[in-house]
């Protein structure tokens, strides 16, 4: 009954297989011709290169080397090295110059800074577990692509298909969920192959290990559910219309601007303040805005920067509310979409 | 399947596309639905088929109103094609296998074959008149009880024209009713057992064509001078109208031809000749009574 | 079935009555014989791309004129015992319309009933020249 929709969404898939296959093509191809001096501690000897530096490798008990080079000024730089696993470079000594404490952490890498009385200390660790979060921003960039374009599939209908759509022995209702509903399987599986290749392409170098807390699951249900209300909104605006490629550029500009304008209410001026509080409300209908989230150093995710609407933010909220919030939205777009849709005339 | 179209009104704005149409289409039947363009037929289909709504008026099939059950057993040819250009013949036929539980994939196959289509192109990759075959060839798999055929034949070439005609009589011959409209009279005459006409959405003349033929004649007379009288004729039912040009006269029989040949020769008429009509010039005569009346007067 | 039938649907002639006058000149010239089976009414119909319920009004009104007859089951066939009979009828039914129209043209063309018999007795002269 959904082969139609089935069909968009397969050719999608496939297209979306040969892009990824090709992305983790070009990595395996990068990683293969990666410089070998980058890896082993050729590079350390040749920036500490002047004469007098020592170095000497132990093997550790659980498979590790550990180089350790020591340069007549005193400064030391230990690499703990677990191959696949990762690596830990600790440089300490005089001519270390650290003026603050900091600790940052991106992806799987976190540098400590600590400073000390003689010179100071940085260390740099290869093997952190990367936030689930930060893994989860590339599968929603691609979800959000393949929902753009599967989305709009009612419109697509309403240019010269409707004789077809609605003369099967199926309501319309039941029709328009049937189709989203193959989509949304699409959209799901989109994601689930991006972080797949991802976490592949990333395995390549070294060993990833994925932070998985508590929030796991709302973090995900964020990720997916926002994607889906976005995929929702592209059919709601577009479900009256005879194609919409147009409205869902449109959906497009919105989704991006309509948030960024609601940071006009952070200018004291009444008519900044409110035209801010205009967008910020409209903020509240587009599901990018939910997604606008930073990894903070912490490791935590934190909401973006948007102000709230009568000083309530649903963006600055806990994560599990959020993600209810995104759920609410694309059932009232895929609501809309109906709403309109059984209205037309073929 | 037995179709009852009562009182069917739709308004597009100001205009009346289709007005209080009523006509009843017995199961089994080839029925086809003739006009000029913008008559409404197009619209009357899809008014049936609820693609469009109505203003006014109920559409019953057996008794019973549209319901989606229902198109388990329903055609609808569109006019133009609606195909999905993207899509491969081969998974349009996939399409309707997998929607309709009566749909024979290899029926529709074996079509595709005699108007020699691959399966495996496109369906944006098809002029005009493929698209219809590819249409057609789904519509005859469907093994239904009522087939609703828009310009069935259109872009067709002579031969795979009458192989369309030839698969609704054989619909029509395993009991299936066919409603169709046709700019080509001529394979309107040939295949449909009853017509209407509609013009401009109202209907102008229904009925089996065989009977149309049988009634309606024109009979022509010759008088000797131009002062006849045909007084005796005003207000007959049975008489569609009456051309005089000069001496000759053309009366429109719709019914008992001879009797009025008879009355015109005891009115002092000669050369009485009557003239079969064929359903090009009923139509004409239905939808452009002044045109076809200028041609019969100077044709003659 | 050696009897090939033919219509013209662009005439003005309904097309279930050439079926009969058809079968009934085929039957009056011996070309359908006695017992002889007429295709069925799907067969003929698709023969000719008419519709089939024109093709049955045909058969019922040829059935009811004693031309043909039809066995359930086993289709139409042409009358057997009678057949001269309805063969006769069928000609005469023939044969009278072709006269009817030719002596209305002739009338029309402003011959006198004299001279409507005179061509007549010509033309009887020419087909029947032993009598």
């Amino acid at each position: 009954m959904f082969y139609v929709e089935w069909l968009r969404a397969r050719n999608a898939l496939r297209i979306l297989a040969i892009v990824l296959g090709v992305l983790f093509l070009v990595t395996a191809i990068v990683r293969l011709f990666m410089p070998t001096n980058l890896e082993g501690n050729h590079y350390i000897h040749y920036e500490m290169g002047a004469s007098g530096t020592h170095s000497s490798t132990v093997h550790l008990r659980d498979g590790a080397t550990q180089t350790t080079i020591l340069d007549s000024s005193g400064d030391r730089v230990v690499i703990v090295d677990h191959g696949w696993r990762g690596k830990h470079i600790t440089v300490s000594g005089p001519g270390v110059e650290v003026d603050r404490r900091a600790n940052v952490h991106i992806g799987s890498v976190r540098v400590k800074t600590f400073p000390g009385t003689n010179g100071g200390e940085v260390s740099v660790n290869t093997d952190e577990p990367i936030p689930l979060a930060a893994l989860l921003v590339g599968p929603g960039i691609v979800g959000i692509i393949i929902a753009t374009i599967l989305g709009g599939a009612l419109g697509k209908e309403n240019r010269n298909h409707l004789e077809i759509a609605w003369t099967k022995p199926v309501s319309r209702e039941a029709m328009a969920l049937g189709m989203f509903g193959v989509d949304v399987v699409a959209i799901v599986a989109a994601m689930l192959m991006a972080f797949v290749m991802e976490v592949a392409g990333i395995a390549l170098f070294e060993l990833p290990r994925i932070e998985v807390d508590a929030t796991a699951i709302a973090v995900v249900l964020l990720a997916v559910f926002g994607v889906l209300a976005f995929y929702a909104l592209c059919n709601a605006a577009t479900s009256s219309l005879r194609g919409g490629g147009g409205m869902k550029a449109v959906v497009w500009l919105a989704a991006i601007f309509v948030p960024l304008l609601s940071a006009a209410a952070l200018v004291p001026i009444l008519i900044f303040k409110i035209v801010g509080i205009i967008f910020g409300a409209l903020a509240l209908l587009d599901p990018l805005a939910y997604l606008s989230t930073h990894v903070s150093d912490s490791g935590q995710v934190a909401s973006g920067a948007v102000p709230g609407v009568f000083g309530y933010s649903v963006l600055s909220a806990p994560i599990p509310e959020r993600a209810l919030v995104l759920l609410v939205l694309t059932v009232l777009f895929f609501a809309l979409s109906v709403l309109q849709w059984r209205r037309l005339e073929a | 399947m037995n179709i009852t179209i009562s009182h069917l009104t739709k308004k597009f704005a100001a205009t009346l596309a289709v007005d209080d149409l009523s006509i009843e289409v017995p199961a089994g039947t080839i029925f086809g639905l003739l006009g000029p363009n913008g008559a409404g037929k197009t619209t009357t289909f899809k008014c049936m088929l609820g693609l469009a709504r109505a203003n006014h008026g109920t559409v019953r099939f057996d008794g019973k109103t549209l319901a989606p059950p229902l198109f388990e057993g329903i055609v609808y040819l569109p006019e133009r094609s609606v195909l999905y250009d993207w899509m491969r013949v081969g998974e349009l036929v996939e399409m309707n296998r997998r929607a309709f539980k009566r749909f024979k994939a290899e029926r529709a196959l074996e079509l595709l074959k005699t108007f020699g289509i691959d399966a495996n192109k496109r369906c944006g990759s098809l002029s005009k008149g493929m698209k219809t075959a590819v249409a057609v060839a789904a519509a005859f798999a469907r093994e239904a009880d009522l087939l609703v055929l828009d310009e069935p034949t259109s872009g067709l070439d002579p031969v795979n024209q009458r192989h369309v005609l030839n698969l609704m009589v054989n619909e029509a011959a395993r009991g299936a009713t066919v409603i169709f409209s046709s700019h080509q009279i001529g394979q309107v005459e040939r295949a449909a057992e009853r017509i209407a006409i509609l013009d401009r959405g109202k209907l102008v003349l229904e009925g089996a064509v065989d009977d149309l033929k049988a009634d309606r004649k024109i009979v022509e007379a010759i008088f000797p001078d131009e002062h006849y009288s045909l007084n005796g004729l005003s207000g007959d039912k049975r008489i569609g109208r009456i051309d005089r040009s000069g001496r000759i006269v053309r009366v429109v029989a719709l019914d008992g031809a001879n009797d009025l040949a008879r009355r015109l020769e005891e009115a002092g008429g000669t050369g009485i000749r009557v003239v079969d009509l064929n359903l090009e010039d009923i139509f004409l005569y239905a939808v452009a009574p002044t045109s076809a009346r200028a041609d019969v007067v100077e044709g003659s | 079935m050696p009897v090939v039938l033919t219509v013209d649907a662009r005439s003005g002639v309904p097309i279930y009555q050439q079926i009969v006058e058809q079968v009934k000149r085929s039957t009056a010239l011996g070309v359908l014989q006695a017992g002889e089976q007429l295709p069925t009414v799907k067969q003929l119909a698709l023969d000719l791309t008419i519709n089939p319920n024109t093709v049955a009004r045909a058969y019922r009104d040829l059935e009811r004129d004693g031309v043909i007859e039809t066995a359930p089951g086993r289709g139409s066939f042409v009358k057997g015992d009678g057949a001269a009979a309805s063969t006769k009828l069928a000609a005469r039914d023939v044969a009278r319309r072709a006269m009817e129209s030719a002596v209305r043209e002739a009338k029309a063309m402003g011959l006198s009933r004299a001279d409507v018999r005179t061509v007549t007795d010509t033309v009887l002269d020419r087909w029947f020249p032993e009598e």
